[in-house]
């Protein structure tokens, strides 16, 4: 090669520090964007044409400066799928949590004021009514407190209808949102691919996809695999979610009523299925796992007690009520108080017979006198009965409070445990201003040195075309 | 192990940091505002639980203690009613002695016969007391007087109990028969005492010196009869006296079992806000370190 051969090489080295420092200008500019994953400029001598011969020259193989061999991404996929996991189990411990939390707030315990205390309340009535039979104001007040009783219980059943209805729509939404999710991650891998194809280059369109997939794997714990042409899939239970350029949807179905079926709700058990061919969906997690478990599990079952409680109740007033006498000895005998077919929490009821009657409020024994007030004091004496609603409503608020306080730890550790694994993740491909600056000062430095290059190489020429041969002009 | 640390993971670390430090300040706030130590089931559940037991107990006892004030009041009314009867017997039983012993002219006995009858009237009264409208001795019925004018028993034979404590009632009544003995048709010298004080003003009044020798033993029998219940009465009064004590410490037991169930120790809670707070604050501090210098700073 001949002599202008050094300028190239200055060229090169030029255009490759331009290139750095233009990458570098990106990371700098990017150091607080959500899901960018740093690049680096990967530099290589540039190779010339190499066929070793009889006259190729060393020039043929050297000298001739540096190349961008290729701009790499930087993110570590074993690290991503750890991080991926405890994201899938971090959103189903907050979701669990959030549940639970509110199924406590329908019972706020300890108090005076909730059902525990209107319990106590109720059958205090009775033995307050007890002491003074005749009195019609005393007789009324079991009423009112019995009515106070019916609208607590009332209220907390629908408290967690309504909770049970929200969470029904949540899931409704994060569906809708996860197949969107999963279109765009498809749409992504078809940008991908042509971009692959025709070498553009892919880093940011990859950022898009890496954070798209880590919301479809918070919201139904998702896992990935990388396919050919830098496509990757989606997969949920072993089946794929997005095939290379194909999203498939998910649907949540109604599948027969919840067993054991609840009275007060015709509720129905809700599957996660694929919308292509209704087959149900296995090993989800994440959100979605978590607001199922809630749908189909968690409220229902505390509904399900609740309406046990209310049916306890009914059954424990009535057997010792039934067997009593109002202030008419004739007509007010073998009445219940409560309505014996409402024996859920919502349909919880003062007797047709009772209602507005206060005369019909047994207090006194079968047969026995006006003034007798035995079946008063022994209803009075039913909030101690071993098995009785008292009993039953402490043991519901342990198992609530128990299994509260369960989810509250796991998702405060959850949240630890995810917040490092991300940190992790971050620490590899996330942008670090300070090496920036060494590589953008390095950069710097490279380039100056090439134009330093380029000046001296222009010198040596100016002396050979301009001052040589001019002796004695 | 990070052998690289990103820009950003300071500040994302200092953030769920500080989530995680303003949660416990919140919730040492809490408890200091509320003075509770559980002011949800989940926060402690096995104290929750038993604080539901003993709210629900210390409600019962609450009852208990209104249902004492009840069983007193009776006690109060059985024990005015009985002593002035007593009362009144002592006088029937001198005028008796007085009738047997001198007073031999028609007038004079017929005077005694009239101060007789005048006292069966008295205690004919006293049986008909009441208590918050309610006869004391008439049983469970709800007659309105237990004795009508002719000293016909108008109630029944019901008892009437109050659950002071967990188990035990009282009987807090006793019925007219019980006190005032039972009526007798066929044989009146027999029968209760104011067919005995009927019979006894007959008997002054007709001077009937024999009838009314015997007429003396049958009044002190009445006598001690009514006594007896009024004994009886006293006995129970006590016994409510000694289960009131036991119900009222109970109370406080259970209060101080509450209490220390569900409340804060007031010193541990300031000292936990205390170290929340610092927490809190030191958590803070390192927030605003996070715009820590880089190598920005030292290049020209």
């Amino acid at each position: 090669m001949a002599n202008f051969s050094g300028l190239n090489t200055a060229l090169s080295g030029l255009l490759a520090h331009k290139r750095a420092i233009d990458v570098i200008g990106q990371n700098i500019a990017n150091v607080n964007t959500e899901g960018y994953s740093r690049r680096q400029v990967k530099l290589e001598p540039s190779v010339g044409l190499v066929s070793p011969g009889m006259y190729s020259s060393n020039w043929a193989s050297g000298n001739l400066g540096v190349d961008v061999a290729s701009v790499n991404r930087i993110r570590d996929t074993f690290l991503d799928a750890k991080a991926r996991t405890e994201m899938a189990n971090d959103g189903s411990a907050r979701t669990l949590e959030n549940i639970l939390s509110r199924v406590e707030a329908t019972f706020p315990e300890p108090s005076d004021t909730a059902i525990a205390g209107q319990l106590s309340a109720f059958w205090n009535s009775f033995a307050d009514a007890a002491n003074n039979p005749s009195s019609i104001p005393a007789r009324t007040a079991v009423l009112a407190q019995a009515t106070t009783l019916v609208d607590t219980f009332a209220k907390a059943a629908a408290d967690l209808k309504d909770l049970h209805a929200d969470i029904d729509s949540r899931l409704t939404m994060t569906i809708s949102e996860v197949n969107s999710a999963a279109k765009r991650v498809g749409d992504l891998n078809r940008q991908i691919r042509l971009a692959t194809a025709t070498g553009v280059d892919t880093g940011d369109l990859a950022d898009q996809r890496d954070l798209l997939i880590d919301d479809l794997t918070r919201a139904v714990g998702a896992t990935t695999k990388t396919n050919e042409f830098g496509q990757v899939d989606v997969i949920v239970g072993g089946t794929a979610l997005v095939h290379g350029v194909v999203a498939e949807e998910l649907a949540v179905v109604d599948n027969g009523s919840l067993q054991p079926p609840l009275d007060s709700l015709p509720l129905q058990q809700q599957q996660l299925r694929w919308a292509r061919d209704g087959y149900p969906v296995t090993g989800y997690g994440g959100e979605v796992g978590a607001l199922l478990q809630g749908v189909n599990d968690m409220v229902p079952r505390y509904m399900n007690q609740l309406d046990a409680l209310a049916a306890n109740l009914v059954s424990t007033t009535n057997a010792v009520h039934s067997t009593g006498q109002g202030q008419d000895p004739v007509n007010d005998l073998n009445l219940n108080f409560f309505d014996p077919a409402a024996t859920t929490a919502s349909s919880l009821a003062v007797s047709a017979n009772i209602a507005g009657q206060p005369s019909r409020v047994a207090l006194a024994t079968a047969g026995g006198g006006a003034l007798n007030g035995t079946i008063g004091h022994q209803i009075g004496a039913l909030g101690s009965l071993a098995n009785g609603p008292d009993a039953m409503h402490r043991t519901l608020m342990g198992r609530l409070g128990v299994e509260a306080q369960t989810a509250s730890d796991r998702a405060e550790l959850q949240m630890r445990i995810s917040t490092d694994a991300n940190n992790q993740r971050t620490a590899v491909s996330g942008v670090n201003l300070d090496e920036e600056m060494t590589n953008l000062v390095m950069s710097q430095r490279a380039y100056e040195s090439s134009a330093r290059l380029l000046t001296t190489i222009d010198e040596m020429l100016d002396v050979l075309i301009n001052r040589t041969g001019v002796v004695g002009r | 192990m990070i052998n690289r640390v990103a820009s950003s993971a300071g500040t994302r670390m200092m953030q769920t940091n500080l989530q995680i430090s303003a949660r416990n300040l919140l919730a040492a706030q809490e408890q200091m505002t509320t003075g509770k130590r559980i002011n949800r089931v989940s926060d402690n559940p096995a104290d929750a639980v038993s604080s539901l037991g003993q709210r629900a107990s210390l409600r019962r006892l609450e009852q208990f203690s209104r249902n004492a004030v009840q069983a007193q009041s009776w006690f109060d009314a059985g024990d005015t009613a009985l002593s002035s009867v007593n009362e009144r017997l002592s006088s029937a039983r001198a005028l008796v002695v007085q009738g047997n012993s001198g007073a031999s002219d028609a007038q004079s006995r017929a005077a005694i016969a009239n101060e007789m009858m005048a006292l069966r009237d008295s205690i004919l009264q006293s049986a008909n007391a009441s208590r918050d409208g309610r006869q004391i001795f008439a049983g469970t019925s709800g007659a309105s007087v237990a004795y009508d004018a002719n000293g016909l028993y108008q109630g029944d034979t019901g008892t009437v109990s109050i659950p002071i404590t967990p188990g035990v009632s009282l009987q807090v009544n006793r019925t007219g028969p019980d006190v005032f003995g039972t009526r007798n048709a066929v044989d009146p010298d027999n029968g209760d005492v104011f067919q005995l004080l009927e019979q006894a003003a007959n008997a002054v009044r007709n001077g009937d010196t024999n009838a009314l020798g015997t007429m003396l033993a049958k009044i002190d029998v009445a006598t001690a009869r009514v006594s007896t219940a009024q004994i009886e009465i006293g006995g129970r009064a006590l016994q409510l006296e000694n289960l009131t004590a036991s119900l009222e410490s109970s109370k406080v037991s259970l209060s101080n079992g509450i209490s220390a169930a569900e409340n804060a120790d007031f010193a541990e809670s300031v000292i936990s806000l205390k170290t929340q707070e610092a927490a809190y604050q030191a958590a803070l501090a390192a927030t605003a370190r996070v715009i820590q210098p880089t190598l920005l700073d030292f290049l020209r």
